[in-house]
């Protein structure tokens, strides 16, 4: 039989969200929603499966995300993230709620070196979910605020959502990175606002104040690490490099700290490294294969051109199209990983951004904003899991937090909306070659 | 049998960390090429990035299905009975079977249309990649249906002590 | 019972490749009796033009596409021969070779590898080099930093121009020129103009190496299922649609050029002595003619 754009909708999307409930990991739940479609249709084949599952790795930019993941866990396991929360400590601890602006702080400082979300979660979250338990801190918010402040890792440069999206989208890489840092510390210094509005409420201690002595011995510790930012952005603006290659310089970089510079990093450990890349990239990308299966399927059901006839005929305006892009994000990335929905829903909204006139870097900040935010969102937000998992606690408990928290972000989000020239300033400023 | 899969669990957790390592090589020599004279610009390391990333994905997948580490979701509460843990996990295993037969069915299809094709810049057989497929649905079958074992055995086990 | 064939491409409404797809449906319905419905998905709803290759090898989700022959190398190694650069004189010479039967070693060789039949010729674009720096001649040339197509025969051709060329994936070019990872690469005014490539390299230099070729192809196990005089009006109508896409696209391809010369987008430069060029690049056709067991078709096509 020939299966309708309507019943093709709800047996994927119904069959998924079923499987995601009753448990099934979220990247077979993807493969598997697919197969009745198979079965119905007449014009597909499980050959289609595979193969829309297979070639979507066949991707240059997708590297970025291994050697990006890579730099990341060599920055944990070389202890540079311990040298990046001490000086977190030194300029933000003594504020009422100390652990808890370290938390973000410190998410700020490694999102300025790292392009992944999920491993500053993990790393941070390591060591800051006891130490903030330990201080009295309610268990359920210092999962909520690791994962949170995690997200800041893919919005302020480098990201390795924005080096997919300037690819996929033939947008300058550079000017994204330089667009999402304001937005990027906006987010940050919201998140300090909730802390500071969660220390009065529940009276949580401050970390005592640094002397000059300790403020300097943190800037001299951790000022090596911080320069990762200037050699990967500036790789990337000064011509050395492409964005994706940017990613094994970050590598490299960590590895030569860990190994020659700190001597954190064994030979012993360096294995453990590599294999700890290996694991946690292969999960994250192999559900970025079957979401693409997935995706395939939904074009070619024509779900997406029903949403953008649907979009173009509503007229919302520029300010309305925004706001209804975003929502999109949001809600796709309740379901599915960041990359994938890039590829799949990203490629779709870029002519109605174009008839709306916003601006394609202004397009790529909301979106890559919204998806950042699907990270904590659940069924399937990576940092949430990764956090809750390291808090020991389940996904629900937290939720309650995990909104608190993301309604400052949201703001955010919408003033960068209203204001674009919080993203375009920037790179207008800094790259006015791109924006004549 | 646990043991045996294991000892294969290991091979395959090492040759991961082998390729993550390996994956350098290529893309770092693809940079190194474009400034240095006395290396010829590799228009290969593209090619075989995407081979070594292939097969990362690939394996990577096999062990966290061993491992239970592919992402769920925890929306419904745990199970506490045993009955309701073996209903819980034993119908995401079977479900995770059921796919793994296909794609390894399928994926044996896949492979010899692999087969038929050869590699733009190396010449090498696609076959190289493209087996990586049915062996993955292949191995992803046996790890679930050792571990669906290892789940009915518990509740075995659980009954025995409550009788 | 109804017959739907199935086509796609990457490209929107307005494009060649789109207009000539849309013209053999017109020309089919025209020439055969009965009924068929034709499906066109735009846009790369369906994904990119390799993986188009695929599902028409396996004779799934589509039937008929257009696309580079760079795409089908996988299965039939040859293939890439039929618009390697320099290999036409001029556009008299690539329109003598496209509307003769010369290809046809190269279409049985696909047809056995790959199950895909060329039952069209398409295409027009004329391929230039795009620099951020003007290149006016062979010095300039020298050492040029380029990106080329992935397949082994652009890069060496190139090299024997003395440029560097150098492996950057096609939806990394932008920013690799923008930031001075290569200082150009080659392609036609259409991709130009679409990806706004002229915002990092506003130098067109008229090299004129390429005319590009781009076949009809239709899957086998679709055609072989079709009733003969269906067959017989999808192959017709493929030859004529195939002439109509040339003239269109080279039309279309020079007004691009003028449009964004117009647009003070792009600035056009004459390359000095490019007949020498043609005398650098000989000694590698050949010898990539002789790798293929293809001299003989190399010959014929030249001596069209
Ligand atoms: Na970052
Ligand atoms: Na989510």
């Amino acid at each position: 039989m020939i299966v309708s754009t309507a019943l093709a909708c709800a047996i994927l999307v119904g069959s998924f969200i079923f499987l995601v409930l009753i448990r099934v990991p979220v990247a077979f739940a993807l493969g598997i929603a697919t197969v009745p479609l198979v079965v119905m249709d007449l014009r597909l084949t499980p050959f289609i499966v595979l193969d829309r599952m297979f070639q979507s790795y066949n991707s240059f930019i997708l590297l970025a995300v291994p050697f990006f993941l890579l730099a990341a866990n060599l920055m944990n396991s070389g202890k540079i993230t311990d040298r990046l929360i001490q000086l977190a400590r030194v300029l933000t601890g003594w504020m009422p709620g100390g652990l808890g602006h370290v938390n973000v702080a410190v998410s700020m400082l490694f999102a300025g070196i790292s392009g992944s979300s999920t491993a500053d979660a993990a790393g941070c979250g390591k060591i800051l979910i006891p130490a903030m338990v330990k201080e009295g801190y309610d268990r359920r918010f210092a999962i909520a605020l690791t994962a949170c402040s995690s997200v800041m890792g893919v919005i302020i440069p480098p990201s390795i959502l924005m080096v997919v999206w300037g690819g996929v989208m033939q947008v300058s890489v550079g000017a994204l990175f330089l667009a999402g840092a304001i937005p990027g510390l906006m987010i940050g210094l919201a998140l300090m606002c909730t802390v500071y509005g969660y220390a009065r409420v529940y009276d949580y201690p401050t970390e005592g104040r640094p002397t000059l002595l300790d403020l300097w011995q943190a800037i001299r510790g951790s000022f090596l690490a911080l320069l990762t930012p200037v050699l990967v952005v500036g790789g990337i603006v000064g011509g050395i490099v492409t964005p994706t290659e940017s990613a094994i310089i970050a590598a490299a970089y960590a590895l030569f700290l860990g190994m020659f510079v700190y001597r954190t990093v064994s030979i012993r450990d360096l294995g453990h490294v590599f294999y700890d890349t290996g694991r946690f990239a292969a999960i994250s990308l192999f559900a970025i294969g079957t979401a693409s299966a997935f995706g395939w399927m939904l074009a070619f059901f024509q779900v997406p051109r029903l949403i953008v006839g649907f979009m173009t005929a509503m007229e919302f305006g520029s300010f309305g199209t925004a706001l209804v892009i975003a929502a999109l994000f949001l809600f796709f990335g309740l379901f599915i990983d960041a990359i994938p929905t890039i590829i799949i829903l990203g490629t779709v909204l870029l002519p109605v951004a174009n008839a709306a006139d916003i601006h394609p870097v202004v397009f790529a900040i909301i979106g890559i904003i919204s998806l950042a935010f699907g990270l904590v969102t659940p069924p399937y937000g990576l940092c949430l899991l990764i956090s809750a998992a390291i808090g020991g606690m389940n996904v629900v408990q937290v939720m309650r937090d995990v909104v608190i928290i993301l309604v400052p972000m949201l703001l955010i989000l919408i003033l960068v909306i209203v204001f674009p020239d919080l993203a375009l300033w920037l790179p207008r400023t800094l790259m006015p070659g791109t924006f004549p | 049998m646990e043991k045996a899969i294991d000892t294969f669990c290991n091979c395959l957790r090492v040759t991961l960390g082998v390729l993550v390592a390996a994956l350098a090589i290529p893309v770092g020599m693809q940079v190194i090429a474009r400034y240095s004279g006395f290396l010829p610009v590799y228009l290969w390391t593209e090619e075989l990035a995407t081979f070594i990333f292939v097969w990362i994905v690939m394996i990577g997948s096999m062990v966290a299905v061993w491992d239970g580490t592919h992402f769920d979701v925890q929306v419904l509460p745990d199970a506490t009975s045993p009955l309701g843990i073996l209903l819980q996990k034993g119908v995401v295993l079977v479900l995770i079977i059921a796919f793994a037969l296909v794609f390894a069915w399928y994926g044996i299809e896949y492979a010899k249309f692999g087969a038929l094709q050869h590699s733009t810049m190396m010449r090498a057989n696609k076959l190289v990649t493209f087996v990586s497929v049915p062996l993955a649905g292949a191995v992803w079958a046996v790890f679930a249906l050792v571990r669906l074992k290892q789940v009915i055995g518990v509740y075995r086990d659980s009954t025995k002590v409550t009788s | 019972q109804e017959i739907t064939l199935r086509g796609a491409s990457m490209f929107d409404e307005q494009h060649a490749f789109t207009k000539t797809m849309e013209k053999f449906a017109e020309l089919v319905d025209e020439y055969y009796d009965g009924d068929v419905v034709f499906d066109l998905r735009l846009n790369g709803e369906l994904g990119v033009e390799a993986d188009y290759v695929t599902f028409l090898q396996q004779g799934v989700a589509i039937d008929y596409t257009i696309m580079a022959p760079s795409n089908m190398a996988t299965f039939a190694p040859s293939i890439p021969l039929m618009d390697m650069p320099f290999l036409f004189r001029d556009q008299d010479h690539w329109e003598a070779t496209l509307s003769s039967d010369v290809l046809k070693p190269l279409e049985d060789e696909l047809l056995e590898k790959a199950d895909i039949m060329v039952i069209g010729y398409t295409g027009g674009g004329v391929r230039n080099v795009i620099s951020k720096e003007p290149i006016e001649n062979l010095e300039q040339l020298a050492g040029f930093k380029m990106r080329v197509m992935g397949a082994p025969i652009q890069a060496q051709i190139f090299s024997a121009l003395t440029a560097a060329p150098s492996a950057i994936a096609y939806n990394e070019v932008y920013n690799a020129i923008q930031t001075g990872v290569i200082a150009g690469f080659e392609n036609e005014a259409a991709s130009i103009q679409n990806l706004k490539f002229y915002e990092v390299a506003p130098h067109v230099t008229l090299t004129k190496h390429a005319i590009t070729v781009r076949p009809i192809v239709m899957s086998g196990k679709t055609f072989r299922k079709l009733p003969d005089p269906l067959q017989q009006a999808v192959l017709k109508a493929g030859v004529e649609a195939g002439a109509f896409g040339r003239e269109l696209e080279s039309r279309e391809d020079g007004q691009k050029l003028q449009e964004m010369v117009d647009a003070g987008q792009l600035t056009v430069h004459e390359f000095a002595n490019r007949e020498q060029l043609l005398e650098m690049v000989a000694p590698v056709q050949d010898a990539y003619a002789a790798e293929l067991g293809a001299t003989e078709l190399l010959e014929a096509i030249r001596a069209k």
